[in-house]
């Protein structure tokens, strides 16, 4: 099907990557960190490109699916995948908690509250020190063990990690261009014209934003295991803007932009290093650019452009979302 | 039998100004039955609690016996009304297509599980809204424009496509609220076609419109609103030679002549 044609592009990319430049480093350890990131950036962009709702608290719940398999592992001898299902659960109901009184709130608001709990959670990660190890984390986080292999070398690790991305960009694609993923879109177009049309938008809200923090908590659960360390650094304020950043990079409303968004985001420190303390100016010049030449993002911003070149009787002039 | 739609001494107050003050009326079934009067008659605000957008301040609505009041305007959809805007609330990130499908929203029972799954019944269900979606689009002469973005049509198509998407919840009831506002005279002329045809399939209709010509024109009824109380109800003809309609609203020129 022509619409899955991009999902195929993206299986091939991920498939040959590590055929192509085998024990590469950026493939097979800086691609598991893209693969995370894009992951929970899919789930954001669920939330905030598809529904227009924004959250700037996201990394807390990247931070709950992995505090949760860190504890329960390495605490209380759980194992790992009844741990990561603990962690999802956790992320659904402190979603489903907040997400009700939240998500009546609109744009500042909004942003403020999710910031606030963002940081809540994140206090709550380095308070109580005997438990999490405060800020010094959370050490000795045992490996995964997939039917009976332990996933301990970065190609598997890879493995892992891209599948599940897969997995989700798959789940993603489908919601969106379904019964649900309309009414999602309904409610960015016109909350109004969509509560006529039927949308039970409150709960819509609601269901969307537990989706992206289920997305965000497998993520910290994986994440956990893989680094075999966590620290509450990780999952601060700091990150939740990455997170956003990824999302608008890769251009609102596309869920190949928030992969590619997430893949930008997460490589261009890593090549920046060079310029050494000039690294946060550069990627900070970089995204005001992008902005200011490029708004509606990197991704879909080029894709308009070839889309236009290949077919150039149809213009798409693309003025976005009114309010 | 209960009564299609009634009113009775509904108010809805905005700081204390009375935008609707103890309404009362009936309309009938199966008919175009027009509400008008003079810019902040409260026109709007009625059908804003016929949808359930405003809470009324006191008073009751009852349509085919079921009390609406404290329902939120999806529940309303639910029961079968729908509406237009006076500034269309078209979803402008979305196709003509996808806009219209969200109409059929209400009829099927696809959740967040089954359609990340792509589930086939999800699958099903999803052809069966696409063709009752371009049925609508057909029926409002937009089916050829189904792949458009929404953004690149122009007004008159708007308004068509947001009555397209609004008979998509097939509603018994729909309300309509200045549908032919910004159109040209043959964009006019065609959306009261639109709106006589609808009426014989069997949807009834709440119109709001300051077409004179087209209000008298495809009208049963008239309701006559005048600083949101009730002024006068009646048939074209009876509206037309009203002496307090005529005070109020029409003016003494005879511009009205449907
Ligand atoms: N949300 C609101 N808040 C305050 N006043 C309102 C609101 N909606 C309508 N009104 C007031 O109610 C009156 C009727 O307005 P409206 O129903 O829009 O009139 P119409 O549609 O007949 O032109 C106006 O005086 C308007 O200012
Ligand atoms: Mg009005």
């Amino acid at each position: 099907m022509r619409r899955y044609g991009g999902f195929l592009v993206l299986v091939a990319l991920v498939v040959l990557a590590p055929i192509v430049f085998p024990g590469n480093y950026f493939v097979t350890v800086v691609g598991v960190t893209i693969a995370f990131n894009a992951l929970i950036a899919v789930g954001l962009n669920l939330l905030m490109g598809y529904t227009g709702q924004i959250s700037l608290g996201h990394a807390a719940f990247f931070g709950i699916g992995a505090y949760s398999s860190g504890l329960l592992t390495t605490l209380m001898g759980w194992n790992a995948w009844l741990a990561l299902l603990a962690g999802l659960l956790a992320a659904w109901l402190v979603a489903e908690m907040i997400a009700r009184p939240i998500l009546r709130l609109k744009g500042h608001y909004l942003a403020m509250a999710t910031l606030g709990f963002g940081i809540i959670i994140n206090i709550l990660m380095v308070q109580p020190t005997h438990i999490t190890g405060g800020p010094d984390g959370l050490a000795d986080i045992p490996t995964l063990t997939l039917f009976g292999w332990a996933i301990d070398s970065d190609i598997r690790w890879y493995g892992v990690a891209t599948g599940v991305m897969l997995l989700g960009v798959w789940l993603a694609l489908n919601l969106i261009n379904s019964r649900i993923g309309l009414a999602l879109r309904a409610v960015h177009g016109s909350e109004v014209g969509a509560q006529m049309m039927g949308v039970d938008i409150e709960r819509i809200k609601v269901r969307v934003f537990v989706v992206s923090a289920l997305f965000a908590a497998l993520a910290g659960s994986l994440f956990a295991h893989q680094q075999g360390f966590i620290s509450p650094d990780s999952f601060s304020f700091h990150f939740s803007i990455e997170l956003v950043v990824m999302v608008v990079l890769g251009g609102m409303a596309s869920t190949y932009g928030a992969v590619f968004g997430a893949a930008v985001l997460t490589l261009l420190p890593e090549t920046l290093v060079v310029f050494e303390e000039y690294e946060v100016l550069i990627l900070g010049a970089i995204m005001m650019g992008i902005m200011i030449f490029l708004p509606q993002g990197l991704w879909v911003s080029l894709s308009q452009k070839v889309k236009q070149i290949i077919a150039s009787n149809r213009s798409t002039t693309n003025p976005s979302a009114i309010s | 039998m209960a009564l299609f739609l009634e009113t009775n001494n509904l108010t809805k107050t905005f700081g204390g100004v009375a935008a609707i003050f103890k309404l009362s009326f009936a309309m009938g079934q199966g008919t175009v039955f027009s509400v008008i009067g003079p810019n902040g008659a409260g026109k709007t605000t009625l059908f804003n609690l016929l949808s359930g957008i405003y809470r009324p301040s006191s008073g009751q609505i009852h349509f085919r016996g079921q009390d609406l009041v404290g329902l939120s305007p999806h529940e309303i959809s639910h029961i079968g009304i729908s509406r237009t805007f006076q500034t269309p609330q078209i979803f402008f990130n979305m196709s003509v297509l996808e806009n219209c499908l969200v109409g059929c929203h209400r009829h099927g029972v696809t959740g967040f599980v089954a359609a990340a799954l792509h589930l086939p019944r999800a699958v099903s269900e999803a052809k069966r809204m696409r063709e009752m979606a371009m049925e609508n689009l057909a029926f409002c002469g937009l089916d050829h424009l189904a792949d458009r973005d929404s953004d690149a049509l122009p007004y008159g198509e708007l308004k068509r496509l947001e009555l397209a998407r609004a008979l998509s919840t097939q509603p018994r009831l729909l309300l309509m609220d200045e549908p032919a506002a910004g159109l040209n005279d043959s964009e006019t002329k065609e959306m009261g076609a639109l709106i006589s045809r609808l009426c014989e399939t069997g949807v009834s209709v709440m119109l709001v419109e300051h077409n004179m010509a087209l209000v008298m024109a495809i009208s049963h009824r008239l309701l006559v609103l005048n600083h949101g109380e009730y002024l006068a109800e009646g048939s074209p003809e009876q509206i037309q030679s009203n002496p307090k309609v005529i005070e109020a609203y029409l003016g003494s020129g005879d511009e009205s002549d449907g």
